[in-house]
């Protein structure tokens, strides 16, 4: 993705380029990311969309550096740059080292999407939460059970006094993500990684959750990356976005550009369904199925399942095309230049 | 809670009262009673008793009566403490010989118990950790073998290695014979820790190589439960995710399989003192079955039982403390 945008963008926070991650499988190596780059403003939200398969939790777990054992980082970096401290490639980084386990849970947290089993049974929320805490701030105990409380009642749990002893199974799925947020943003994380932070709960526990986040998230000025299937959520919350597929990032830009004014056929083809931008709509399904990692087509990955693809699609596959308001799209019917592709 | 508890000893005292009867019955099935298997006895010695004799032993312990009125005669004297006399035992009082007995068993068993679930939890999380690693592939083999190995076979072998690789001049036993017959003081329970390992080891073999692949496979379990990357996001350590955040979980099931794993360390105890000739209740169980010593006999399986009893209950209890998530009520 390029960089140089237009006008309103502020400072990057974060920014992944080129990543690469490999999964060892029974099968051999399968390549679950190939090139992704995203980049995160200050205090902007960032949407991740994609089919399921397509890489985001790999994402999001590549910035935390929190990739299951089978995984490794084979290309790519991910900088990330604090205002006030210098910028660190979180790939370069040992894992489980010092450093990354300073960042985690204190300059980036992150939200998962199964509220019900994100807690551990057997300590109560506030112990959850003043962990956390107590890792990464100078407070003693009380200070920390106050700060615990606090944050309770910030993500709007009642009686938070008194739910701070509470045990995980006493709370419905809707408290327990509102506990999640309030541990995640309890040491003001610069960004906070939502991962489907919505995708277990209902309807209204969700737009409720998802008020929440974002009113989080103003309050710290933190970044907030969001991932999710459903496109409605991404026009109500995010700045920019990234459509995934395979493994990449295919089209990107302001929310505005790209669900306004789709530019890659995937991305057109998940829209197709929604009649105009902010109607809540989840993915409807595309036409054909997701290559597996270990059978991909030679060119744009895309191209099977493609209705405009040409003849290059299906031989080379695209590069990212930079278009104008720093977005870009990884489609051959963007080469202007006559590009090679990579 | 309390009510819980209350609850549970009631029911306790009423599966008391049944596995007495029950007890006393089973050890009344075979056929005939101490005087026959005494006069085998006296027989094989050559020396046979009279018919006459035979028939006032059996007048004297009451052996003629019906078995509900000699299980009325034997359950009167509990809340004297008496639990009846042995017979085969030149009529010493079962109490007598229980009760010191009984305190063997229970240090043995206990301390068994302790050292496994020490041993076997903190291995299971290193297997687990190191899963399909060098160290886990080790740990496995390890206790397959201690899984197949027969408790029995184990004693012999010991009993092999210290009489002739140490030339042990005593075999078997719990403390040096010097203290034979003395009253429990402190060199004699030195003695008696300095001779545990063996037996322990005998015991506790199987149960720590089983208990051990049942905390891998649960640490396993637990590992790849979301709440587990919610420790790691948070930046600790990876040892207090294992710790602090994995294991914590993972144990839960062993506590609640303390109950059913207390049975086989009673069993394996009985079966490795006969071998071992350790002044348990297991050699003399036997004694006493073989010799249809009713009192005695049924004594120890209600002995037994209540350890049963109280170590499920207690097992029970631990489990609620850990797992906030099991309320009694
Ligand atoms: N431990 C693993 N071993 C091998 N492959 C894996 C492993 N974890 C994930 N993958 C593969 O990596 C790819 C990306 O997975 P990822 O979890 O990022 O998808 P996702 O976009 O988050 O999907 P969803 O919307 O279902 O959460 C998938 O195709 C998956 O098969
Ligand atoms: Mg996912």
């Amino acid at each position: 993705m390029t960089d140089g945008s237009a006008a309103a963008t502020s400072r990057q926070l974060l920014r992944v380029d080129d990543l690469r991650v490999e999964f060892d499988t029974d099968y051999g190596k399968v390549c679950a990311l190939d090139g992704v780059s995203l980049a995160v403003e200050e205090g902007r939200t960032l949407g991740i969309v994609g089919e399921s398969g397509c890489g985001k939790s790999i994402t999001a777990r590549s910035i935390m550096r929190l990739l299951p054992q089978n995984a490794s980082i084979t290309g790519g970096s991910i900088h990330y740059s604090a205002p006030d401290t210098a910028p660190v490639d979180v790939t370069a980084l040992k894992p489980n080292g010092a450093t990354i386990r300073q960042l985690r849970g204190n300059a980036f947290a992150m939200i998962f999407q199964e509220p019900m089993t994100s807690l551990s049974p057997v300590y109560t929320v506030g112990a959850q939460i003043m962990e956390a805490i107590l890792l990464h701030t100078d407070l003693n105990r009380r200070e920390a059970r106050e700060r615990a409380i606090e944050m309770l009642d910030r993500v709007n749990i009642p009686a938070p006094e008194k739910r701070v002893d509470a045990y995980p199974h006493q709370l419905s799925g809707g408290m327990r993500q509102r506990v999640m947020i309030a541990m995640a943003l309890s040491c003001s994380p610069r960004l906070l990684i939502a991962d489907e932070p919505t995708t277990a709960l209902d309807v209204t526990i969700e737009a409720q959750i998802l008020d929440l986040l974002q009113q989080m998230q103003a309050a710290e000025n933190a970044s907030l990356i969001i991932i999710t299937h459903d496109l409605g959520v991404v026009a109500e919350t995010a700045d920019h976005v990234a459509v995934m597929y395979v493994g990449r990032v295919v089209e990107s830009g302001t929310v505005q550009d790209v669900l306004g004014d789709p530019q890659h056929p995937y991305t057109r083809a998940l829209l197709h369904s929604v009649p105009r931008i902010g109607a809540k709509a989840r993915l409807s399904p595309v036409g054909g199925t997701v290559p597996s990692l270990l059978e991909m087509p030679r060119g744009c990955k895309f191209a099977p399942r493609c209705s405009v693809a040409k003849s290059i699609c299906h031989s080379s596959e695209p590069p990212s095309f930079a278009l104008a308001g720093g977005r870009s799209v990884k489609c051959w019917l963007h080469d202007q230049g006559g590009g090679t592709g990579r | 809670m309390l009510s819980f508890v209350i609850r549970r000893l009631l029911l306790m005292i009423l599966m008391m009262i049944v596995i007495s009867m029950v007890s006393f019955v089973i050890i009344q099935l075979p056929p005939g009673d101490w005087v026959t298997s005494y006069a085998a006895h006296l027989r094989a010695i050559s020396s046979p008793a009279s018919e006459a004799t035979l028939e006032a032993l059996r007048e004297r312990y009451g052996l003629g009566e019906p078995v509900w009125r000699q299980y009325l005669f034997w359950v009167s004297g509990f809340p004297r403490g008496d639990f009846g006399i042995a017979m085969s035992m030149q009529d010493t009082p079962v109490a007598d010989l229980v009760l010191p007995r009984f305190g063997m068993s229970l240090l043995l068993s206990l301390s068994t118990l302790v050292v496994v679930l020490g041993l076997a939890i903190p291995f299971g999380i290193i297997a687990a950790v190191n899963r399909n690693g060098p160290i886990d592939y080790l740990f496995s083999t390890v206790a397959f073998f201690a899984l197949s190995i027969p408790s029995f076979i184990v004693a012999l072998g010991i009993l092999f290695i210290s009489v002739f690789y140490f030339g042990a001049v005593s075999i078997g036993g719990l403390y040096d014979a010097q203290y034979m017959g003395e009253p429990m003081n402190w060199a004699k329970f030195k003695s008696t820790l300095e001779h545990m390992p063996g037996p322990m080891l005998a015991i506790g073999l199987g149960g720590l190589a089983g208990t051990m692949r049942i905390m891998r496979g649960n640490m396993l379990d637990v590992l790849s439960q979301q709440f587990i990357e919610t420790a790691r996001a948070k930046g600790l350590r990876e040892r207090v995710v294992v710790v602090k955040h994995a294991a914590r979980l993972a144990v839960n099931p062993i506590i609640s399989r303390v109950g059913i794993h207390l049975p086989e360390i009673i069993g394996g105890e009985v079966i490795v003192s006969v071998i071992l000739g350790l002044p348990t209740l297991g050699p003399l169980f036997l004694r006493a079955v073989l010799a249809q010593d009713m009192y005695l006999a049924g004594t120890i399986i209600m002995l037994f039982a209540l350890i049963l009893l109280i170590g499920n209950l207690l097992a029970d209890l631990v489990l609620a403390w850990s797992d906030p998530r099991i309320t009694y009520n």
